[in-house]
């Protein structure tokens, strides 16, 4: 490979787009490039993924990694999994014969202990810093996904929204906060899809010599495209028959997961449903217990479906959320943020049952290999299709890469 | 402001032209130098749109428009914005969002925080005082409308502070010596130190800010330091920072950068809160003058806004449909401010110009701003928040003023209904665009229903960017 070829083309790319693509960008990034020592042959095992987002940080005793000889597993016990050697805490005991479609990572640690700041690291990999904004796992995604046809590439079900930063608006989360509100919305904006056609004639005369002009001309096509689209379709979970929903719960959260499989069978690509209340400083065991039988039954139908649908061997499903849990038991019978170790569980057509890393005997250490959240970064993309490689330009000069220094976790 | 009006006055009569404005004479200096020629004015009913909604966060009303073309006086249009309670009321709403954000989260009373600004504003008081009042508030959120400040950036008060009166952002700083930054995590650090004493507590009515006294040998060496090396002279370290911040010639800039920002659409440093090595303003000169103008004045905002406001600079129009002029040529051209970039309207803007447009009697809508002059802002606050969209709200850039609106925002505008009150097409061009329509559209149009047109109006980019 030719070095100066490499070094004369970024160098070009920067200086040519600089004016041009940070009116755009506003501030950030300017140029990027493919990096060089992507290996072709190693394909994304990946097209899509579903993220279980557990909102306030989860209990890992209570829930994928039980202590039950430990003083610190408290009152709840564990039951074996489909994998010879790994158990599950009762709360999950169904959930616990699907461990060999799974990979748990148990290796995984940060430093944040701040839910905000915590949740903005686990969804970018980067420590908040508001003046340099970082795109979220979901932009990242749909950054290499151009459906077109109005559907949104990703969605966020749930209320904490996490962007696109430097990638741009349009590789932003759709974000429902709340599906019924969302519906609404869609059913009263569809009645203005023909006058749609008439502001774009008037701003077809209005010119477009500048971005900003053009870009909101483009909106409004997306819009008008998506409101016609299956997407906006895929929100009505309620035309799915009673026993699905059902089957899927019907609260809050299955109804969000039951929308999420119609949103990846209208083709978007990342979905991620959030879980609130999962932050269990006081009454951790009944609490989890509670949240575990709407979690369980929706995660495992949506797994059922994507069978079913044709779909299972391209989606990932993420479980996980901004921390894990102390395994010191609190005196209100709660556990408090415990960053050194956050919970993950991956799920998805073979990951074979692998368990990456330990907690140690009473959950207080990680032992063996130590992964940081800019690793978990890394192979998330990579298991997604996105390069963890590629290069960006910033606009103060220095180059980034998606990750924070992030490498390889070695999922088999 | 009299002897202005009688100078300009005597200088007409006289035959003379008034004294160009300075901020001209400036940027006619710098668009020389760089071999550009800047765009022509814009015609007196853009004007009149383009000034009533940056100080008056709408489009005018019919009869404002009616009464302004018999008469069209610019200086007088921006004379009576000035002095009109909207003016209060929208830019109360402006510096909310730059201080504390559009969506605040619960323990902040955001509206506290507003009305306390808008009686600074109704006041004209000295902007210096606002902010060092800003700075070194104590009390409760529901009380003390300036404590809100600081409670809506409790997690890293430092870095707004920074941003907002002194231009520079420090986060970069917070984790890293950044290689193309002057300033070190050691700054940031000596920084943070000033706000160490903050306490908050429970109290009926919301949270309580205070300090604990600052206890510390004063030769200690771990005391706080400012940005210019300055150590604090007395215990109470928070008021010490906020009287060397309003001292210092950053603060008059960065508060002169903000307002031309505001009302020019892009900062001479930009981002507006990106003075670094590396951002530098793009108009040194015009950086410096609106910072000393501040001072002159003794931070009189409404002189500076006037100023602005008279100015060719922000008249200017942006290029004509057919030009060719690249990229490049552009983004040179809006850096000096040969011309004017479209700036998307503020979500406030938007929402407010829709009232206007749509719920009261076009005729009368003048009328009925005036009885009602204190417009219902916290519903204002909650339509712009749903129009930028959740995710733009609560993960922006450093700026909120400028946050891009996402797709979820931009069907909650779609989804906006409108009513027409008439179906007359050039009254509701009027209405809208503040111009009538073409022959062109007149025929295109003629035969579509008023609700559709009005529909189409209220979202096609003629009426949906300050142009």
């Amino acid at each position: 490979m030719n070095h100066f070829n490499t070094l004369n083309r970024r160098s070009l790319l920067t200086a040519a787009s600089a004016a041009s693509v940070s009116q755009i960008l506003g501030r950030a990034v300017v140029a990027s490039e493919q990096s060089q020592g992507r290996d072709d042959s190693r394909r994304p095992r990946f097209k899509r993924c579903v993220t279980l987002w557990m909102q306030g940080g989860p209990s890992q005793f209570e829930t994928i990694d039980p202590k039950p000889d430990s003083s610190n597993g408290g009152p709840l016990t564990s039951v074996a999994s489909g994998v010879p050697g790994i158990a599950f805490c009762e709360t999950l005991g169904k959930l616990a014969e699907r461990a060999n479609e799974m990979c748990l990572l148990r290796s995984v640690g940060s430093k944040q202990g701040e839910h905000e700041r915590a949740s903005y690291l686990l969804h970018t990999g980067f420590e908040k810093i508001d003046s340099f904004p970082r795109p979220s796992l979901a932009s990242a995604v749909a950054n290499g996904s151009r459906q077109g046809g109005g559907i949104p590439p990703a969605v966020t079900l749930g209320g904490a929204a996490y962007g696109a930063a430097f990638l741009g608006p349009e590789n932003a989360p759709f974000v429902i906060s709340e599906l019924e509100s969302a519906l609404e919305t869609v059913h009263r904006a569809r009645g203005n899809i023909g006058r749609l056609k008439l502001v774009e004639q008037l701003n077809a005369k209005f010119g477009q010599v500048s971005l900003p002009l053009k870009q909101r001309s483009r909106q409004i096509q997306t819009a008008r495209e998506l409101l016609g689209s299956s997407f906006a379709d895929s929100m009505n979970f309620e035309t799915e028959s009673e026993q699905t929903r059902r089957r899927y719960g019907e609260n809050g959260f299955g109804n969000r997961v039951l929308a999420a499989r119609r949103m990846l069978e209208a083709g978007v690509r990342y979905v991620e449903v959030q879980m609130p209340g999962w932050d269990t400083h006081v009454g951790n065991f009944d609490a989890v217990k509670r949240l575990c039988q709407q979690l369980e039954p929706a995660w495992i139908s949506l797994a059922d479906d994507l069978k079913a649908n044709g779909l299972w061997e391209e989606t990932l499903i993420l479980w996980m959320g901004e921390f894990g849990r102390t395994p010191v038991i609190n005196g209100q019978n709660g556990r408090d943020h415990f960053p050194r170790s956050i919970p993950v569980a991956l799920m998805g057509a073979g990951l074979d049952g692998q368990v990456i890393g330990t907690t140690g005997a009473d959950g207080s250490a990680l032992e063996g290999p130590e992964h940081s959240v800019a690793d978990l970064m890394y192979t998330l993309m990579d298991l997604l299709g996105v390069d963890p490689d590629q290069e960006y330009t910033t606009r103060f000069g220095s180059p980034t890469t998606p990750t924070d220094g992030g490498s390889r976790i070695p999922i088999g | 402001m009299f002897r202005w009006l009688l100078f300009t006055a005597c200088l007409s009569i006289c035959g003379g032209l008034p004294a160009a404005n300075p901020i001209d004479v400036i940027l006619a200096k710098d668009h020389a130098s760089r071999g550009l020629s800047p765009a022509r004015t814009v015609d007196d009913a853009r004007f009149l749109r383009r000034i009533t909604l940056d100080l008056a966060g709408r489009v005018p009303s019919l009869s404002e428009l009616k009464s302004f073309m018999d008469q069209p006086d610019r200086d007088r249009a921006i004379e009576r914005l000035l002095g009109s309670e909207e003016f209060v009321q929208y830019w109360s709403e402006l510096w909310t969002i730059t201080l504390a954000g559009r969506a605040t989260g619960e323990r902040v009373d955001r509206e506290t925080l507003r009305r306390w600004l808008a009686d600074r504003i109704r006041a004209n008081t000295a902007f210096d005082q606002v902010a060092f009042d800003l700075i070194s508030a104590t009390g409760v959120t529901a009380l003390d409308g300036p404590v809100n400040f600081l409670v809506a950036n409790r997690e890293d008060p430092v870095t707004q502070v920074s941003r907002v009166f002194l231009g520079v952002q420090l986060d970069c700083a917070r984790c890293h010596d950044h290689p193309f930054d002057r300033w070190t995590q050691d700054d940031y650090e000596s920084m943070r130190r000033f706000f160490e004493p903050i306490q908050l507590e429970e109290v009926s009515g919301g949270l309580r800010l205070s300090d604990a006294v600052a206890d510390r040998d004063p030769d200690d060496e771990n005391l706080p330091r400012f940005l210019t090396g300055a150590r604090p002279r007395t215990t109470a370290w928070r008021k010490n920072f906020a009287l060397m911040t309003i001292r210092v010639k950053p603060f008059s800039r960065a508060i002169g950068n903000r307002v031309w920002q505001l009302l020019l659409g892009r900062g001479i440093v930009d981002p507006v809160d990106g003075l670094s090595e590396n951002d530098q303003p793009s108009v040194p000169e015009l950086h410096d003058f609106l910072g000393q103008h501040l001072r002159d004045t003794e931070f009189d905002l409404r002189a500076l806004v006037r100023l602005i406001c008279s100015s060719d600079a922000y008249a200017r129009q942006d290029y004509g449909k057919n030009s060719n002029i690249n990229q490049v040529e552009q983004a040179h051209c809006y850096e000096a401010f040969a011309a004017r970039k479209p700036r998307a309207m503020l979500p406030e803007q938007w929402v407010l110009s829709h009232r206007v447009v749509t719920q009261v009697s076009l005729a009368n809508a003048m009328d009925a701003i005036e009885e009602e002059a204190t417009f219902d802002l916290v519903a204002v606050n909650e339509n712009a928040v749903q129009l930028v969209g959740q995710s733009a709200v609560s993960v922006g850039g450093t700026d909120p003023i400028e946050l891009q609106r996402t797709s979820q925002g931009l069907l909650q505008e779609l989804a906006t209904p409108s009513v027409a009150r008439v179906n007359d097409l050039e009254e509701m061009f009027l209405a809208t665009l503040q111009r009538e329509p073409t022959a062109e559209e007149f025929e295109t149009l003629a035969t579509v229903i008023g609700q559709d047109v009005l529909y189409a109006l209220l979202h096609c980019n003629e009426f949906v960017f300050n142009h």
